[in-house]
């Protein structure tokens, strides 16, 4: 993993959704919300304020940047954010360090090991 | 009514926040559920605290209102201890400060009875002083007068 990759690790749980939902397309904020909710099959419910002071966060590091309106009879309020490939790789190093927690996860936590006597 | 609240909740961030996302929050509350909107308000109050207190350098200022207001309760604290502990033990405050401990047989901090005598004592001392100044004057004016024979009469002769 690379070093400038790392300062960025692990993801709030937040920041994870909000490059979850943008890996896929390019969301305005309210459909971020919803792919928020989705993912964690509505456990997880992301406001609209914690939504964009993580967003201009985001976009302040680079790992995601404001993408063309799709058409003009949006509602011009609306705008749409996109995941940038250095965001990419970011999400990319967290998906994998969490593997590796859910590897360890599952070996400790297996069925054999809980029936286990104390 | 709740999207003019929720519109007042937003214009409470600070400014470059506002301008950057007030709308698209606005613009969120209008396409959500009315249920969700309880929601959204509590999601907007923390907003707006983390916003001030981390992101807008608010919490400095605070941070420094806390250490004075401490620093201000400890240093009335000691204030009360140290007033109340001198006059439990009856001692002025030029003792407090120097911090010398009163003999046992000493009065209190200030005996009106001792005082008045001690003031007496002194105006008669005064007096006294007076008294021998005066005649010391008197005796050093008797020795400069000239003889008698050359003293003038006390009632002298009319002539005519």
């Amino acid at each position: 993993m690379n070093d400038d990759l790392k300062s960025y690790l692990p993801l709030s749980p937040a920041t994870l959704h909000i490059l979850l939902a943008l890996a896929g397309d390019d969301l305005h904020g309210y459909a971020i919300m919803q792919q928020a909710a989705r993912q964690s099959s509505g456990q997880y419910r992301l406001g609209p304020g914690t939504l964009y002071e993580n967003l201009e966060k985001l976009i302040n590091r680079g790992l995601v940047r404001e993408a063309p309106r799709r058409s003009s009879t949006e509602d011009p309020r609306r705008r749409y954010y996109r995941l940038t490939s250095f965001g990419h790789r970011v999400l990319s190093a967290d998906l994998e360090r969490l593997k590796t927690v859910l590897k360890e996860a599952s070996l400790h936590l297996s069925p054999t090991e809980a029936s286990k006597p104390s | 009514m709740s999207r003019f609240l929720y519109r007042v909740l937003v214009g409470l961030h600070p400014s470059h926040f506002r301008r950057c996302f007030g709308d698209e929050m606005l613009c969120i509350f209008d396409e959500s559920a009315s249920c969700e909107v309880p929601g959204l308000f509590a999601d907007g109050f923390t907003s707006l605290l983390r916003q001030w207190l981390l992101h807008s350098g608010v919490w400095k200022l605070g941070l420094g209102a806390v250490i004075s207001s401490l620093l201000l309760s400890g240093w009335a604290l000691s204030f009360t201890h140290a007033v109340t502990w001198s006059l439990e033990r009856g001692l002025n405050w030029h003792e407090v400060l120097v911090g010398r401990q009163p003999p046992a047989d000493e009065a209190g901090p200030l005996d009106m009875n001792l005082f008045s005598q001690e003031a007496a004592q002194a105006v008669a001392l005064l007096a006294r002083f007076r008294r021998m100044d005066k005649n010391h004057r008197r005796a050093g004016h008797r020795s400069k007068r000239p003889p008698s024979s050359a003293r003038p009469t006390a009632n002298p002769p009319v002539h005519g």
